[in-house]
């Protein structure tokens, strides 16, 4: 049983200007259920994309998502809103994420309601049990969400999100806009809520050293594609795609990094997605750039069971 | 930053405006005033002729004179602004159901019906408000329903234009998605997840459409096309002003429109773009 | 990238006119119906069957609705309005005097009305706050409040009881009839259709001034001397035409409604009469044709206002 990605593509159109970006480009990866992928990538390459097309808010334009052999946004399908409610989504902005006419304890209510998961006479004291998992005192359930801080909205999404008794639970950034002070408290909530309900994460984040206590797996992205891919220790002390070596070289403490040559920092811009370079996406910003990277568009390969690198300068 | 917080602040400018007070108060005077005819508590009865009492000056018994048909104009005053009170609301609570519904249905779902809905509200749009009323009523009839039916055909695309733009916008929050996700149903998120976010603005349009409709119904009433007599209404009072059956009183109409107008402008902070 | 905005524009009003067209003929045509009891009244009963079927052609009813739509808009686009019995012209006829009754007077009222709000938005914004500024600001409020009917017979009574003055109540002259009378007769009507423009453009006037007067250049002006009035009229004002441009676009437009009542008040034979006077004497074709040219004149100004505006704001582009 796995989430299962496969050459999962998502085009935008864009009016104004009549081009297409593209956000995802032919996405493939394989996430057993109870693991936990962290997903990291510099902003605008497609991470958010992917998080809307695996909880089924949008379809991809090409490939397909399955979730336990089925597909995610196959509308056709009965039990469709059931499922879809079995992935669900942790936004990163918590001052966008929750209904500001709503008080939080029916925010959480209402999932259960609409789904019925609950006869209705025990419904409140499911809120309050919801509540007091995600370290939310109960008798705070009256509050609209502008009366809570950034921290504790947070964790009333991730209650509302549990509500719904998912499998699945994607994280987009959970913690980036928050205050440095309270971040580390919302990632150990988030790694017991993960023990104590068994999920399965998939965790976002622009942030290498976010990522790396709480993910078993980890993918890299750069513009619309998997660069890297593999177990935590595969990824970070042995790096192999100059890309990821770059990204490790940028944490502030990067006493992980593996063997070999020391990549230079990052120069330059993330190209632009609706203007893509040809060949390698990298080969711009690229340290090892050979003059062949600018036609061949590198797949990924493996190189060990989990292990795999989207460059076949490093292999 | 927060509703709440805004809603306080915008409380707040209100109360401290000295015209918005100005203008609550006459608004609540012309309530009270309209309600006092709807309960026929006026001193004469305004249709009663009576041809011994013509054009007399204003006294202790008709307290704003009387018309040329012997008619006590105090009491003709109340009841034209009952009427178009009644018109007003009714016509304005037409468009707001009618122009909300269609604003948010064409601004959360798009594609074709969003086209026809914006089109349909630019061809509306494209008549002086005045006239597409007198148009309508002219092909409807003369009650105060049909006058009433005609000022919403006008204030429809209004409502559809404010209803629908802060859609736009909020349907994009994350909180509308995290409801998707949920799985809720479209009408649960129209209802409970949309609409009160984009409540503000069509609450602030209801204030200015209703002073707005009563000086429609006003005008159509002045045109010959509302209110008919021996009906009172302040439209056809306005009028037989023009015959100079009575001069002092007419000037007490624009008062009443002024306060009652610049009140809502006020509390709106908006500027009216119709001229009626 | 510029052409084609042009373009998807000029398709989008061509679609609204469309539309119109068709809200036109359903409220005016379809709606009330029987259009032969419409217009003889009671009459209609003593009408054999073989009368009403020839009225029936004559009016073009004995076709579909469809049938009756293209054959309106057929000729309607040939230039053939229909014909009014009351005054035994053509509405085409009839609608090319008026037509140019109606334009004068909303010119008049807009030059007025941009005169006295650009006037009164200066005169206050130069001392924000004061009592020229109270005053500036309670002119606005009473310009917008006070409805152009009310402003009118007030007008008419005081002139005509008071004065025993009232051009209007002669016989309407064209201005290279007699340009003196013609003046004296679009005064008042004019001012009170540029009252009701003079509101806002006095408000975004007042409001641009006060917006650009803490710019840079302002006080840059300011610094080298120049005199206080000279900036505000050289720097300020026109760095604030383009909101009041706009404004005055769009009141325009608007004015166009005001102008059916005011012209029934001062006896003007223009487009608003013409529609009442219609309506009064149940000439359908006449009505309809005449609310037609009505939006398309909207219709018409709107783009033209949408189009100056992108011509003379850079950042549009
Ligand atoms: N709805 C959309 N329409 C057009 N472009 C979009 C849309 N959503 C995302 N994009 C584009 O797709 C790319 C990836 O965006 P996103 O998934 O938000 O990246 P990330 O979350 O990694 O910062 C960006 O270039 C963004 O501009
Ligand atoms: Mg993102």
């Amino acid at each position: 049983m796995s989430l299962d990605l496969a050459g999962a593509t998502k085009r935008y159109k864009i009016r104004a200007t009549g081009t297409e970006i593209n956000a995802l480009n032919g996405i493939s990866l394989s996430l057993p259920e109870g693991k936990t992928l962290g997903i990291v990538g510099e902003s605008g390459c497609g991470k958010s994309t992917l998080a809307r097309l695996i909880v089924g808010l949008e379809k991809p334009t090409e490939g397909s998502i399955l979730w336990r052999g089925q597909e995610i946004a196959d509308k056709s399908h009965d039990a469709f809103r059931t499922r879809l409610s079995k992935t669900q989504l942790v936004f990163q902005d918590p001052y966008s994420s929750l209904n500001p006419r709503q008080r939080i304890g029916e925010c959480i209510a209402e999932v259960i309601r609409v789904h019925k998961l609950r006869p209705d006479n025990e419904i409140s004291a499911r809120v309050e049990e919801l509540l007091t998992v995600v370290g939310i005192a109960p008798d705070l359930q009256h509050r609209y969400p502008h009366q809570l801080s950034g921290g504790q909205r947070q964790r009333v999404s991730v209650a509302r999100a549990l509500a719904a008794e998912p499998d699945l639970l994607v994280l987009d950034e959970p913690v980036s806009a928050l205050d440095v002070s309270v971040r580390a408290d919302v990632m150990n909530l988030l790694v017991d809520l993960r023990e104590k309900f068994g999920l399965t994460y998939l965790f976002i984040s622009h942030d290498l050293s976010m990522i790396r206590h709480i993910s078993d797996l980890i993918a890299v992205m750069y513009l619309g594609k998997i660069v890297e891919y593999g177990t935590w220790q595969e990824v970070l002390e042995n790096p192999k795609h100059p890309y990821t070596r770059a990204l490790i070289e940028a944490m502030p403490d990067h006493t992980v990094i593996g063997r070999g040559n020391i990549a230079k920092p990052l120069t330059g811009e993330v190209p632009d997605p609706a203007n893509m370079p040809t060949g390698c996406a990298f080969h711009l910003r690229c340290p090892i750039s050979q003059p062949i990277c600018s036609q061949r568009i590198p797949d990924l390969m493996k190189l060990s069971n989990s292990h795999s690198v989207a460059c076949p300068e490093v292999i | 930053m927060t509703s709440r917080v805004k809603e306080k602040s915008w409380l707040h400018y209100y109360l401290r405006s000295t015209s918005g007070v100005i203008g609550a108060i006459l608004v609540f005077l012309m309530v009270l005033l309209s309600l006092i005819a709807a309960f026929k508590l006026y001193p004469h009865d305004p249709v009663l002729q009576d041809i011994e009492n013509t054009l007399k000056g204003p006294s202790g018994n008709y307290w704003f004179g009387t018309d040329q048909f012997g008619r006590d104009i105090f009491s003709r005053c109340l009841d034209g602004m009952r009427r178009s009170m009644i018109v007003s609301i009714f016509s304005v609570a037409i468009a707001t159901v009618v122009g909300v519904t269609l604003g948010i249905l064409g601004g959360y779902f798009g594609r074709w019906f969003d086209s026809v809905v914006v089109r349909m509200s630019d061809v509306i749009f494209a008549f002086p408000a005045i006239l597409l009323a007198l148009a309508i009523v002219n092909s409807l009839g003369n009650s105060w329903i049909d006058t009433s039916l005609a000022i919403a055909v006008v204030y429809t695309p209004i409502f559809i234009r404010v209803a629908r733009g802060p859609v736009l916008s909020t349907k994009e929050m994350d909180y509308v998605k995290s409801a998707r996700i949920l799985g809720f149903s479209s009408p649960r998120i129209l209802v409970s997840h949309i609409l009160p976010n984009v409540l503000a603005p069509i609450v602030v349009q209801i204030a200015l459409s209703l002073s707005w409709a009563i000086l429609t119904e006003s005008g159509l009433s002045f045109l010959g096309l509302g209110t008919q007599p021996p009906n009172a209404s302040l439209g056809l009072m306005v009028s037989d002003a023009q015959a100079g059956s009575f001069c002092l009183v007419d000037s007490r109409i624009p008062f009443t429109f002024y306060h009652y107008r610049s009140c809502w402008s006020q509390s709106g902070r908006r500027w009216p773009s119709r001229f009626t | 990238m510029k052409t084609n905005f042009f373009f998807s524009k000029l398709l989008s009003v061509l679609l609204t006119l469309f539309g119109i067209s068709i809200f036109v003929f359903v409220v005016l045509r379809v709606i009330p119906g029987d259009t032969i009891t419409g217009t003889l009244g009671t009459d209609t009963g003593v009408l054999s069957p073989e009368q009403i079927d020839v009225l029936k052609q004559y009016y073009g009813i004995d076709k579909s609705l469809f049938g009756q739509y293209t054959s309106w808009m057929g000729s309607f686009l040939k230039g053939d309005l229909g014909f009014s019995f009351t005054t035994g012209l053509s509405v085409a006829k009839l609608t090319q005097s008026s037509l140019a009754v109606t334009a004068e007077l909303a010119i008049l009222g807009t030059v007025l009305g941009v005169i006295i709000g650009i006037a009164v938005g200066m005169f206050s914004a130069r001392k924000p706050g004061s009592v020229r500024d109270f005053a500036g600001q309670l002119f606005g409020l009473l310009a917008l409040a006070i409805p152009g009917f009310v402003l009118s017979t007030t007008i008419v009574a005081v002139m005509a009881n008071k004065f025993h003055y009232f051009p209007n109540g002669l016989e309407y002259m064209t201005p290279w009839r007699n340009p003196w009378m013609n003046f004296q007769q679009m005064m008042f009507p004019a001012l009170v259709l540029g009252i009701a423009v003079a509101a806002p453009v006095m408000r975004t006037t007042r409001s641009a001034l006060l917006e650009t007067v803490d710019k840079d250049f302002v006080r840059t002006a300011h610094g080298k001397g120049v005199p206080a009035r000279r900036v505000q009229f050289k720097h300020v004002l026109r760095n604030s035409l383009i909101p009041i441009v706009t404004m005055t676009g769009i009141q325009f437009g608007y004015l166009l409604g005001g102008a059916v009542i005011v012209e029934k008040i001062f006896a003007l034979p223009g487009m608003g009469r013409q529609v009442l006077d219609a309506i009064n004497h149940r000439e359908y074709a006449t009505v309809q044709s005449s609310v037609m040219i009505f939006a398309i004149l909207f219709v018409t100004i709107n783009l033209v206002t949408d189009l100056i505006y992108r011509q003379i704001d850079p950042r549009i582009k």
